[in-house]
């Protein structure tokens, strides 16, 4: 690439592009006649009168255990259980123990160096556990040694000397407990450290494992988060928007509203939004999960998390900037599992 | 077919934008090229078989979405190897260096297209231009000092 190129041809050609159009994936799927949208089966789904969507709820619900039988599950737990898994656990999975835990290391950090990974992001617990974050949530345990020599490895590597990392406090930060309060950096991290961080296994002894082995940490809980977008909604008016099955459960229990905004800070003005937060076990979370299968709403599958969405019929809302519209508003619903240390977490976000 | 489809969907997702600002180039508006870049998903999504993963998916998607612009456009499709031609929409914005664009010859100019609004790799182009890597950077070269040329003469000119 010429210097010619890099200096002053990029930012006139970027002047000179149109901006481009929305368009949602959905339409090119209808056009491809291969559509089975979560849009298309709610609507129907909202014709069918309530008592009668119980029923379907219901039986269907029925006919799946019916046809899963018990060692089914077992194939299940064993080929799943011991590579990961997004979204919910198979049913039977043993919650990892013991449900709480204090929080020794956490970091995430981009390893893009010769040995690197991508990035690496992981949770170190004082009662030996090792969580890591690849296609799913993974755990392996370490002894209180072991926990030691991590901690000592980023302690020692003099993170206040180096110079903070540009851009938010989401990747590159790695957190360590000194005394009693966890310490936060957010720099360029030592190439030696983030292949370290990385890969554990490749350098910790194997006097520093308790179990090695990985398993997948199955989360005893769950945090469901919902909101409509571009155009924020009440909690009342989404609830009323989902299946009944779904809507009975969500409305019993309680909701936390949480505040942001949408858009980039490039394009002014960002658009509130209200996230609302439950806090469901992870057998709440599955029954959900059913109804909102049941009623055909779309998951998300690019997603590594487990996300459902559909779009409101009727809507025409403006997107955030630069986006133009008008598009439907669309309902989200996504399903974060806790960590040991009360966290709930987002594996899409950053 | 799932894996390919959930690729696609996620090359839509990331690229919707540079594929309707390049093809704008090619069809004469955002609108129609909205519709091309779909047009040209949906011919993707039902012919996964002609993916062959001897290069990127992008540069294959690439292939289709130009052959389904100049079908657009009234002229037959499978054309890429005839160099589609290219323009700004809007030349108004910067009109030196439209200028300097327009005097490029064609292989050129679509290079440059493909590089600044494609914000396509050196390989991709080549796989969607159907020449080599070297090619497109020597092509790239030349377009480079012609226009840094141009510009230049022009806007000291002015």
């Amino acid at each position: 690439m010429s210097m010619y190129e890099d200096s002053g041809l990029s930012a006139r050609f970027a002047a000179l592009a149109p901006e481009p159009l929305s368009g949602a994936w959905n339409d090119v799927l209808d056009r491809a006649g291969t559509a089975r949208t979560g849009r298309q089966r709610l609507e129907r789904f909202r014709f069918v009168p309530s008592r009668r969507r119980r029923l379907v709820v219901v039986l269907t619900a029925v006919a799946l255990a019916t046809a899963v039988t018990a060692a089914g599950w077992a194939i299940v737990r064993e080929v799943v259980l011991h590579k990961g898994f997004v979204g919910l656990p198979p049913v039977g999975a043993t919650p990892s123990t013991p449900e709480s835990g204090e929080l020794v290391i956490q970091y995430w950090v981009d390893t893009d160096g010769p040995k690197g990974t991508g990035e690496a992001r992981a949770w170190v617990y004082a009662d030996g556990r090792l969580i890591t974050l690849r296609r799913g949530f993974l755990e392996q345990r370490l002894t209180p040694d072991g926990v030691e020599l991590l901690r000592s490895e980023i302690v020692s590597a003099g993170l206040e000397h180096y110079p903070p990392a540009p851009g938010p406090w989401i990747h590159n930060v790695i957190q360590v407990r000194i005394g009693d309060r966890l310490v936060g950096y957010h720099a360029n991290f030592p190439e030696r450290l983030l292949e370290r961080l990385a890969d554990p296994a490749s350098w910790l002894p194997a006097s520093a494992w308790e179990d090695r082995q990985i398993r997948a940490y199955v989360a005893p809980r769950y945090s469901v988060k919902y909101h409509a977008q571009p155009k924020t909604l009440e909690r009342s008016r989404i609830l009323s928007l989902l299946p009944a099955a779904a809507e009975d459960m969500l409305r019993a229990k309680d909701a936390v509203p949480e505040f942001g905004q949408l858009g980039s800070p490039a394009f002014p003005p960002l658009l509130p939004i209200t996230t609302y937060s439950s806090n469901l076990t992870t057998e709440e979370a599955r029954a959900l999960a059913q109804a909102l299968d049941d009623a055909g709403l779309k998951r998300d599958r690019r997603s590594g998390e487990l996300v459902y969405s559909f779009e409101i019929p009727g809507t025409s809302v403006d997107p955030p900037r630069p986006a133009k519209g008008p598009v439907r508003n669309e309902v989200f619903i996504f399903f974060w599992p806790y960590l040991p240390n009360g966290e709930s977490i987002c594996t899409e976000c950053g | 077919m799932g894996d390919l489809e959930t690729e696609l969907e996620d090359l839509y997702r990331r690229r919707n934008g540079a594929f309707q600002v390049m093809l704008a180039s090619v069809t004469g508006s955002v609108e129609s090229a909205c519709d091309v870049v779909q047009e040209a998903f949906v011919r993707a999504l039902r012919d996964q078989n002609g993916f062959r993963r001897e290069g990127s998916l992008e540069a294959w998607v690439w292939r289709i979405a130009f052959r389904v612009a100049i079908g657009s456009r009234g002229s037959r499709e499978l054309v890429v190897d005839e160099v589609p031609e290219v323009a700004f929409v809007d030349e108004s914005r910067d009109l030196a260096l439209a200028t300097a664009v327009r005097d490029l010859p064609p292989q050129r100019r679509l290079a440059i297209f493909l590089r600044y609004f494609a914000d396509l790799s050196y390989a991709d182009i080549g796989a969607v231009l159907g020449v080599s890597e070297g090619t497109v950077a020597a092509t790239l070269s030349q377009a480079h000092r012609q226009l840094a040329d141009t510009l230049s003469t022009n806007e000291v000119m002015t």
